[in-house]
């Protein structure tokens, strides 16, 4: 058995017992493992209907086969379980160090089902399983309850855990899971899952090795590529121009396929916070709750959000485990939060915009602050800003006043009375109760017209990326089995990961006019279907989108897996696989009674009504047909996105 | 005398492998020193065994095994 380890530990907290599963080698060959054999687990597992915040809601903390064998940019896992916040499909993706502690303890995933009776955190080594009291921990935030259970857990190696905030044991449906002193597997609200079951933390402390099947192979296959990676460096000056870059970006007519591995420069440099001012410059970051342009944020009312000023005050970077790149920094922000912190992990944009141009702030420092703030909470950036900007308007627009945020003046751009609504919804209290499950369910509880101002997918808040600039990434926000996400496929990723070099389906891109991305085709759905099969293979392997994006023709996954396991599959029969993973999501969410077609995205983020200024004037998107295209491309039914074949474990257990 | 893990930094990629093999978690990634990025790189604390498995498990030749 190579790669994987071929068993999960399954913990029971309401009897208070665990058992180890082993998990069939067909399994892993038809659905890898990471994201594959979660959907294998939870379908399995969660039996139909069940209360994502019940007993019967299965959580599963997986890694995929390449963590731990040496391969490259493969230091990912996630968090997976029915969703509270969608009531479909959850998924929730992270780095730093937790991955490969999983396997270290000799399984593919660590997963929970029941309720414990008391707070209480799981404790996995080599040899033993406890579920261990937690009162001690219960009501810490996430950093400092991290820091205590490493430190009280602490024999020889250095455990790792995967730890809950306040946030998660408030239940807030836009909590997540951190590890590593503040990282978070943010989406999909499995935090509230993890906290409804009094489990304060997983903590690893194992230290089996993973088996490689061609570990020569795999060495030079990470040489060459960290090579390519050592070697491509941009100057750090180069954050003052990314404003202009990101302007040429918006204003050229024409697309063409771009070498990946030039994002690795900038990545080194500023992490994801490389997009901070590009984005806006070129009509990717939405502002205003998506429906501002330029004349609301300007690109100087934006100058402190370029990276060399909001991350002025970092100190030192650092890479997640088996990372060639490090995009990960720490900032000193003593300053920034008036003594309370004295660092946060470095925002990334996601956090950066969702907390300013989507609420008109231009205020970089008090972004640093309530990125350490949510850190700690445990909550969701992306989730988190969304509900600001959604309370904003809702105020702007009369629906909600000055006394239901307790006396706050909730003026777009007002990072005073920002920072005081994050708090509440972190404790809960006043409007902030009612903002911390989510756009969704408060805009139904408020009532009137605010589901108008609700920007959401499915119940998520979408990520900040803006579909009018990149059609292609509408179609993964609104089709992913986990609606709102930027990180299942964009065009903007698709041009540079070169999957036609060996794939014989995925088609080739060519230098073309911007303007023909607008007009759904079978060619263009044929690449969103590579591109979401290609990341449901990425997510299988435990792999980082960033090495996705500098190419499939640098990173070689198929080469990485088949080194790792001893296969012998090419590109297609991978991507064949991330289809199939694909519809195992797809079916458990028809399972569950979602209909597809209520997490397309809505008419705002289409552009309807269009914008009147910057770069997406006048743009549209006609998602609905190109949502059909993709569906019939993954083989569902075009209208209703139902797979014409759902998919069936008991028949694969039977066979 | 016990033979212990020497960083290559030439070719270290700050990758974490090493921290996170070692049984008794001696290497701490803490020297910002080496490259303009002020990237964290692997530092040798107290409590190496000289098992070498930092050693095998660096993918890059970047760990030396002296003394």
């Amino acid at each position: 058995m190579y790669g994987y380890m071929g068993k999960v530990l399954m913990v029971d907290l309401s009897s208070e017992t665990w058992e180890v599963l082993d998990i069939d080698n067909r399994i892993y060959e038809n659905y890898l493992s990471g994201m594959g054999l979660a959907t294998y687990m939870l379908t399995k597992y969660i039996p139909k209907g069940a209360d994502p915040l019940g007993e019967d809601n299965v959580l599963g903390l997986v890694t995929g086969i390449l963590t731990g064998t040496g391969a490259a940019m493969s230091g990912r896992w996630l968090a997976v379980g029915k969703s509270p916040l969608t009531g479909g499909w959850g998924d929730a993706n992270c780095g730093g160090t937790f991955a490969p502690a999983i396997k270290q303890c000799g399984y593919d995933g660590i997963f929970v089902r029941g309720k414990a009776n008391r707070p209480v955190y799981i404790y996995v080594d080599n040899k033993f399983v406890e579920i261990r009291d937690a009162e001690t921990y219960w009501g810490m935030d996430a950093v400092s309850a991290e820091e205590k259970l490493i430190k009280d857990n602490w024999k020889k190696k250095r455990p790792e855990a995967a730890v809950i905030g306040t946030s998660g044991e408030k239940i807030s449906l836009i909590s997540g899971i951190t590890n590593d002193f503040g990282r978070i597997a943010a989406r999909s609200g499995l935090g509230a899952v993890m906290g409804s079951k009094k489990l304060k933390a997983v903590v690893c402390a194992g230290s089996k090795p993973v088996k490689c099947a061609d570990p020569d192979g795999m060495k030079a296959l990470s040489k060459e590529y960290a090579g390519k990676v050592k070697r491509f460096n941009l100057p750090g000056a180069m954050g003052h121009v990314l404003g202009v870059t990101g302007w040429a970006m918006g204003s050229m007519k024409y697309t063409s396929p771009l070498d990946g591995m030039l994002t690795a420069g900038l990545l080194k440099n500023f992490g994801s916070g490389l997009n901070n001012k590009l984005a806006l410059a070129n009509g990717d970051a939405p502002i205003k709750n998506w429906k501002g342009n330029w004349n609301d944020y300007s690109l100087v009312d934006a100058k402190n959000m370029k990276p060399p000023v909001i991350y002025k005050t970092e100190t030192r970077k650092y890479h997640c485990y088996g990372c060639v790149i490090g995009c990960g920094g720490i900032c000193d922000i003593k300053k920034a939060s008036g003594g309370e912190f004295t660092h946060t992990h470095k925002p990334e944009y996601e956090t950066v915009n969702s907390f300013g141009a989507l609420l008109l702030n231009k205020d970089h420092e008090s972004i640093l602050y309530i990125n350490e703030l949510l850190n700690r909470a445990g909550m969701d950036s992306i989730s988190a800003g969304s509900a600001v900007a959604f309370a904003i308007e809702c105020y702007e627009e009369g629906i909600l006043t000055k006394e239901d945020f307790g006396g706050l003046d909730m003026s777009w751009g007002n990072s005073e009375a920002i920072i005081a609504l994050v708090k509440m919804m972190i404790l809960r209290k006043g409007i902030g109760d009612l903002l911390a499950d989510g756009i969704k369910i408060a805009s139904e509880k408020i009532g009137k017209n605010a589901r108008e101002y609700a920007i959401h997918c499915g119940g998520q808040e979408a990520a900040m990326h803006d579909a009018r600039l990149d059609p292609m990434l509408g179609v993964h926000f609104s089709a992913d089995p986990t609606p709102g996400k930027h990180t299942t496929g964009a065009m903007l990723y698709y041009n540079s990961m070169f999957l036609w070099e060996d794939s014989d389906w995925a088609p080739r891109n060519k230098r073309r006019l911007k303007s023909k991305e607008y007009l759904p085709s079978d060619e263009e759905a044929l690449k969103s279907v590579a591109m979401a099969a290609y990341k449901m293979v990425l997510d299988g392997a435990g792999g980082c989108y960033y090495g996705m994006i500098t190419g499939n023709q640098h990173l070689r996954l198929q080469d990485q897996l088949n080194c790792a396991t001893g296969w012998k599959k090419s590109l297609d029969d991978y991507l064949e696989i991330g289809k199939r993973i694909q519809t195992a999501r797809q079916s458990f969410n028809i399972r569950e009674g979602i209909d597809p077609k209520k997490n397309i995205m809505g008419k705002r983020m289409r552009g309807v009504p269009a914008l009147t200024g910057g770069p997406l004037k006048g743009k549209s998107v006609p998602i609905e047909e190109m949502v059909s295209l993709h569906w019939k491309h993954m083989d569902w039914h075009h209208e209703t996105g139902v797979p014409h074949q759902l998919t069936d474990f008991d028949q694969v257990d039977s066979e | 005398m016990k033979k212990k893990p020497e960083f290559v930094h030439k070719s270290c990629m700050a990758c974490r492998v090493c921290g996170q093999t070692c049984p008794v978690s001696c290497i701490q990634f803490e020297d910002t020193s080496v490259d303009r990025y002020q990237k964290a790189y692997p530092v040798l604390t107290e409590g190496c065994i000289g098992c070498s498995l930092c050693e095998s498990s660096c993918f890059y030749d970047a760990i030396v095994m002296e003394g």
